[in-house]
């Protein structure tokens, strides 16, 4: 096999050490799912803002499917994608709780098929955040996948960057009870040796064909 | 096969009146025609066909959410069946048959079928890297070629590899510096002339072509679309030249990439501009035609090459997300194999008739 994020039952009971840290920290950052927001009349209901813990978040493996060099968009939805719609929307703070403007956050993640682009750039881009620290990307809830690169359960993998700030490298999540493609979350969350409740994205009710989204990040501005 | 060809086109022509009166563009769906796949669950992801009555694909079965067992099929002239078991974890991405008895798959790793039993090909370790080869070609006196790359921790690190098989064993092949990028596709005219392509990972990203002239390989310009990253997926020997095709972007949806040698030099070629229409295959049938093919998830795009125009015209697509299209020698046939654009991976192979 290739370089990649190996999940297999195997590998999952080696790594449960490595499970109950996770728990630890979503415990620790009380990233606990909050109550959901009034549904907004003209777009999938927003999860309400999660109020800032303060506690970083916490990073994963870049894997092997980085490229860099995404084009600058907050629009990964071309007419190649037509997976479960996903409006994901938060804001970068430092560790004071402050939002943080100008932030490089890159995107990169597998279709409806489970598959990535690794001749070209579908479903990668970048942005900056805006002046109140958010970021807002456009997207699909991506598939579960096994192949060349192994097993994963849904992820989204993202970089995030205050100017000149160090380099967070972490991956997100979606809730167990997410509808889509058919596929059971909960098992593929539990079978994923990198998933982490921490970073899991709070997801509004499902409508229609679309959820909306909400991740803050917390990052360290200095090294 | 001459009364068979006729059929098609008056197929295609009454579909384009009955069907599709507004899309005087494409020439409707007539064509392309579903065979039953006998995988419910799972991907096909290549396809090569002897005759008519002689083809192979390869992808893998989901048994279970637990259990992917990579399998190939054999096409008996009527219906496809499950001819073998691949060895486990090698997830084909591409296939070439030279008789019932001498097929190479590769994917992760490389195998080859002896018409009783697959075996798998021994790299050894690299220290650039695992290698993951993306295409392979063969010509009559059997040498055989596979190009890829070499995967240190990360595709941003990748960098392109040729192996060569000189009938008894592999062995890399010394490339000029071209840096990092990939090379998926390989064709052969000669053992003195071999065409390599993909795409050089500098920024923006370009096509990457190299050739062998039976001493060396040498990196030979190329052409790349302008403000955008560039890359190639298939090379073919075909009417009027090399072909090579791909696909571009400039920050929006991908749009198709052609280019030809015309014996002197690469020049891009026409293509319409079709959004995420990236190209996957180019393939030329027994009466002279050249297609292109492609598409990524909901969008399927086929081309026909219009010599009188001089340019790529956008022709019926199969309604399949392609994964790999192979001509059937000595006819106008197409397969094109893939997975349902409906429901959760589900295999579909078509073909033209
Ligand atoms: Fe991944």
């Amino acid at each position: 096999m290739p370089p990649q994020e190996p999940t297999s039952r195997r590998a999952f009971i080696k790594t449960g050490a490595l499970g109950v840290t996770s728990v630890a920290i979503a415990a620790a950052a009380g990233s606990a799912e909050p109550a959901l927001a009034a549904p907004r009349p003209a777009d999938a209901p927003l999860p309400i803002t999660p109020s800032c813990s303060g506690h970083e978040t916490p990073s994963s493996v870049e894997g092997p499917l980085f490229k860099p060099n995404s084009p600058e968009r907050t629009n990964l939805v071309t007419p190649a994608i037509t997976g479960v719609l996903l409006a994901l929307r938060g804001v970068i703070y430092d560790r004071e709780c402050k939002p943080l403007p100008g932030v490089l956050i890159d995107f990169w993640q597998c279709d409806q098929n489970g598959d990535y682009d690794e001749h070209g750039f579908s479903l990668r881009g970048h942005q900056l955040t805006d002046s109140a620290g958010a970021y807002r990307l456009d997207t699909i809830v991506p598939r579960d996948y096994w192949g060349r690169w192994g097993r994963r359960g849904a992820h989204i993998h993202v970089q995030v960057q205050a100017p000149n700030g160090p380099v967070l490298v972490t991956q997100l999540y979606f809730p167990d009870d997410t509808q889509a493609y058919g596929r059971n979350f909960a098992a593929h969350n539990a079978g994923d040796q990198f998933f982490n409740r921490a970073c899991v994205v709070t997801l509004g009710p499902k409508q229609g064909n679309r959820y909306a989204g909400r991740f803050d990040f917390v990052i360290k501005t200095t090294a | 096969m001459p009364l068979k060809r006729i059929g098609a086109l008056v197929t295609a022509l009454t579909l384009v009146t009955v069907a599709t009166p507004s899309s005087a563009s494409t020439l409707g769906r007539g064509p392309w025609t579903p065979t039953p796949a006998p995988v419910e669950k799972g991907d096909i992801t290549a396809v090569a066909a002897l005759d008519g009555k002689t083809a192979w694909a390869v992808g893998y079965r989901l048994v279970s959410d637990d259990e992917a067992r990579p399998i190939a099929l054999r096409w008996n002239g009527k219906t496809w069946a499950q001819e073998s078991e691949l060895p486990r974890d090698s997830f084909p991405q591409a296939i070439e048959v030279r008789s019932q008895s001498d097929i190479w798959t590769v994917g992760d790793g490389v195998q080859h079928w002896d018409g009783k039993s697959w075996s798998v090909a021994d790299f050894g370790r690299d220290p650039a890297g695992y290698f993951l080869p993306e295409g392979l070609d063969s010509v009559p006196s059997g040498q055989a070629w596979v190009v890829g790359r070499l995967v240190a921790d990360s595709v941003k690190d990748q960098v392109p590899v040729v192996y060569g098989w000189d009938g008894s064993a592999w062995a890399k092949q010394a490339l000029p510096d071209v840096g990092k990028g990939e090379l998926t596709s390989v064709v052969s005219l000669a053992p003195n002339d071999v065409w390599a392509a993909g795409f050089s990972a500098t920024s923006p990203q370009t096509s990457l072509v190299v050739h062998w002239d039976g001493k060396s390989w040498t990196r030979v310009a190329s052409p790349s679309v302008s403000g955008a990253h560039t890359w190639i997926s298939a090379l073919h020997a075909g009417p009027g030249g090399v072909w090579a095709v791909g696909g571009s972007n400039a920050g929006a949806a991908d749009r198709p990439f052609a280019a030809r040698w015309d014996g002197r030099r690469w020049q891009a070629a026409l293509t319409p501009n079709i959004a995420d229409g990236r190209l996957r295959a180019v393939v030329s049938t027994g009466d002279g035609e050249l297609w292109a093919v492609g598409g990524k998830g909901a969008v399927t795009v086929a081309l026909r090459w219009q010599k009188t125009l001089n340019r790529w015209v956008r022709t019926a697509a199969p309604d399949v997300v392609v994964r790999g299209v192979a001509a059937v020698p000595g006819s106008s046939s197409l397969w094109a194999v893939g997975i349902a654009k409906k429901g959760d991976l589900v295999p579909v192979i078509t073909r033209t008739r």
